[in-house]
């Protein structure tokens, strides 16, 4: 038994590859390296590889992470660069570590996430830096989100950990956010963005781009 | 590539993966250093494109050259095609981005009819003229080939050469003639001079055709010097010997089908009198199973593909097919990848195959009777017999299959109702079969599931000269036979027959369809193969509007002495064979396959496969 964690840049040239096209295009990495996966035991075995957060359709990231477990004793360096000569352009295994040096986290207890978000204004208040100050400090923020009975009411204010203003143009805007995210709460970057359209007179956004920097576990500790 | 299509538009759009490119062994080039630059278009949606075999052998052979970049073009679907035209974007080539009318070459594959609006709906998107006679120096030459091709007639005021067979040797050569052309300087009309004394290559604006009162041909006659009277396809000899990547492109998004595909032959022996492919391609060449477990191991450590599947028309024929079974199942479970196999003849040794290769089983076996009764069978050459068929399914329901699908066609020469509820009749048989093995022998819960398809006419077959079933008559026909059909477990379905009736006009028809392609083009009409964009009405209107009877070439019983559209095109299949097979199939006479006895097809002239075995 030999289980390797790793984290790995999903680049702008595979950004709209969904997560199972991702997940298909390393289980072929994979065999191209010869890199013998183990499987499950039982009628129907898999593979028995498992991905942290999926990303969204058109987000970028530089931390993405996946367990892997191989039947071979193999370091995870070398996992790693066999890996990365083979993996499609876009895609890069940037750490590799072996269980002992991960201890016993789970993807399940994932509960935060960062995201650098780029937005175009199409309509902006002067200064909006004080209208987003002014949101934050409102215990309610009601938006509509997706859920699996359709669309429901739901507060987010909670699930905005950390919000802030990186750069701004009159026709660029970067924020970086902190939100929950995982199997308890999750909230992507878009549905802040709505929030502060609701929230905020004459503030409406064009065109959203999201990349990933971190994942934490719930004690706040990075994912690798 | 830098990705050319703003994030905006591909925000969008569905499944933007379509576009993107840069997939797993894509081959990208600085254009500044190549001669020649090539489009490969396939005129459909990137998963049905991806999916076909000849692509992805020519894409690699041209780019093996270094004077050449050949690059991948689909249609794009109709919200991107929207968002194309509302954002001027032209059509562009997946690996570079580029405008497909800065081309050299713009090359067409023709694998279905429905297919032909999606070609001149790409010219349009392109801003590439959509008449031949429009193109001027500066234009890319557009070309096309394909089984489509082997009746080039109704896109020939649109194609400016097409390229009759199997493309492997032909395009080099073509390229090789393209570079000196280009050297030189010279005019458009020269390259096509040239090419035309290529073998295999047809330049449609050489020709010159006289049409009688009736609407049919008169004459048909080159009109430019030195142009062939005849254009003879182009065959691979030997198939161990000719190209084939150790490389194929692995693409993100699931494609139609997402496998490592091995060719074990080319054509087919079996001579069915329905089947064009199983005439244009003759004669049979197998690749040896060495070649193909050498393929095989390299396709499977560059692509890492997890399944590999058997690519021919009929896989059952192979005479090695044992030994690669053998070899390839050592490969497969070494890598513990999968084996999918085609539907085979079932027999011992099949059964015992695919009780090995586990997948199968979920997915239920195939059977292609094609006709319902035994008179209707030997009429179209289908050596299949009710008790083959029986036996077959029988020892099947006795390994525990239980799924079974019945393939048949509706609307053959001769067909009578009786012969209709004759595939209900075998289907009934098929589920008595299941019931006489014994209960603790077979899998509970039976299926059989009833398909048919409706008979179309084409070129190069026994059947050129038939008439083929109206819409009414075909609807009545499968409405008669679902009511014969009452039994729980067995399922009827069938084709759309407004389809078969357009995929009628444009198999058979001749260069005046040109025009209806073109008013159907301007209407709106694109991807007809998909159901939910087929505007039956729409073509209808576009016949009208250019004065021409689409059930001229659907209804009418052609005589033997009539000039067809595709006479100029030699595909080695003699027209002698074919009316003699027409005869035959009149009396309900059977004709051996190629293995058993040559039948004089005329292939033979190609000394290739089979004919020299």
């Amino acid at each position: 038994m030999n289980k390797v964690r790793m984290q790995f840049i999903k680049g702008d040239k595979v950004k709209y590859i969904s997560h199972l096209d991702l997940m298909r295009a390393f289980h072929r990495a994979f065999r191209r390296a010869q890199l013998p996966i183990s499987y499950s035991q039982g009628f129907n075995p898999h593979p028995l590889v498992s991905f942290a957060l999926p990303l969204a359709v058109g987000a970028t990231s530089e931390a993405e992470y996946m367990d892997v477990e191989l039947d071979e004793k193999i370091s995870a360096r070398e996992i790693m660069d066999r890996l990365n000569a083979v993996l499609p352009d876009g895609i890069k295994i940037v750490k590799a570590r072996e269980q002992s040096e991960y201890k016993n986290t789970s993807f399940n207890d994932i509960a935060l996430a960062e995201y650098i978000v780029k937005a175009e204004p199409r309509r902006m208040p002067d200064n909006i830096a004080k209208f987003i100050e002014d949101v934050l400090k409102q215990s309610e923020l009601i938006v509509e989100k997706q859920g699996k009975k359709g669309m429901k009411q739901v507060n987010i204010r909670d699930d905005i950990h950390e919000l802030s203003i990186e750069n701004i143009t009159d026709n660029n805007m970067v924020l970086k956010m902190k939100l929950s995210a995982g199997n308890v709460s999750n909230v992507r970057p878009d549905l802040v963005l709505s929030a502060l359209e609701k929230y905020i007179d004459g503030f409406e956004v064009e065109f959203v781009q999201v990349h990933r920097t971190a994942q934490y576990f719930k004690d706040g500790n990075n994912v690798m | 590539m830098p990705q050319k299509i703003s994030d905006k538009i591909l925000s969008r759009v569905q499944k933007p993966t379509r576009y993107i490119g840069n997939e797993l062994n894509s081959i990208h080039k600085d254009p500044k250093t190549v001669d020649i630059r090539f489009a490969f278009c396939f005129p459909d949606v990137y998963e049905v494109g991806m999916s076909h075999l000849g692509m992805k052998i020519l894409y690699h052979m041209l780019n093996d050259r270094d004077d050449v970049f050949c690059e991948r073009v689909f249609a794009p679907w109709t919200d991107m095609e929207q968002q194309m035209r509302d954002n001027h974007i032209p059509l562009f080539a997946l690996e570079s981005g580029d405008p497909v009318s800065e081309f050299d070459l713009v090359g067409f594959t023709l694998q279905y009819e429905m297919s032909y609006s999606n070609v001149i709906n790409m010219l349009d998107l392109a801003g590439i003229p959509i008449l031949a006679s429009e193109r001027g120096e500066g234009h890319p030459f557009v070309c096309a080939g394909g089984p489509c091709a082997y009746n080039p007639e109704p896109l020939a005021d649109i194609i400016d050469f097409f390229v009759m067979g199997e493309g492997e040797e032909v395009l080099y050569e073509v390229l090789d003639v393209y570079l000196e052309w280009k050297k030189e300087g010279k005019q458009r009309i020269d390259f096509l001079d040239r090419i035309s004394q290529i073998e295999g290559i047809y330049v449609p604006g050489f020709y010159h055709v006289e049409y009688n009162d009736d609407g049919t041909i008169k004459t048909f006659k080159p009109i430019r010097q030195n142009a062939p009277v005849k254009i003879k396809k182009r065959i691979i000899k030997d198939l161990d010997k000719s190209y084939f990547p150790d490389k194929i492109i692995v693409p993100f998004m699931e494609i139609v089908h997402d496998r490592i595909m091995l060719e074990v032959f080319r054509g087919c022996t079996r001579g069915c009198r329905f089947c064009q492919a199983g005439m244009i391609y003759r004669p049979v060449r197998e690749r040896s199973p060495e070649k193909l477990l050498q393929m095989a191991k390299a396709l499977q450590e560059t692509s890492g593909y997890e399944e590999i599947s058997l690519a021919s028309l009929s896989t059952s024929d192979y005479t090695e097919l044992e030994r690669l079974t053998e070899g390839l199942l050592k490969i497969t479970e070494e890598n513990k990848t999968n084996l999918s196999l085609p539907s085979l003849r079932v027999d011992s040794f099949s059964l015992e195959l695919m009780e090995r290769v586990q997948q199968v089983r979920k997915s239920g076996l195939t059977f292609a009777p094609e006709a319902g009764t035994q008179r209707m069978r030997d009429v179209i050459n289908k050596g299949v017999t009710e008790e083959d068929l029986i036996k077959s399914v029988t020892l099947a329901f006795q390994g525990g299959w239980n799924n079974v699908k019945l393939y048949f066609m509706i609307g053959l020469p001769t067909e009578t109702m009786e012969d209709v509820e004759g595939i209900a009749d075998l289907a009934y048989k098929v589920v008595d079969a299941y019931f006489s093995v014994p209960k603790e022998k077979r899998n509970k819960g039976l299926n059989v599931t009833v398909s048919t398809s409706s008979f179309v006419p084409k070129p190069f077959t026994p059947f050129q000269w038939q008439p083929q079933d109206s819409i009414e008559q075909l609807n009545e026909k499968q409405q008669h036979l679902k009511s014969k059909i009452k039994s729980k477990h067995i399922i009827y379905h069938w084709h759309e027959s407004k389809l078969s009736f357009l995929e009628g006009v444009f198999a058979r028809g001749d260069r005046k369809l040109s025009k209806v392609l073109i008013a159907a083009h301007k209407m709106g009409c694109k991807f007809d193969g998909w159901s939910e964009h087929f505007r039956y009405e729409v073509w209808l209107k576009a016949f009208e509007e250019c004065g021409i009877d689409p059930y001229f070439y659907t209804a009418r019983k052609r005589s033997y002495d009539e000039v067809l559209p595709w006479d100029h095109v030699d595909v080695g299949v003699t027209k002698k064979f074919l009316i003699k097979e027409s005869e035959k199939a009149m009396r309900g006479e059977r004709t051996p396959n190629c293995r058993q006895q040559c039948s004089g097809c005329g292939v033979a002239v190609f000394e290739g496969g089979v004919c020299i075995e």
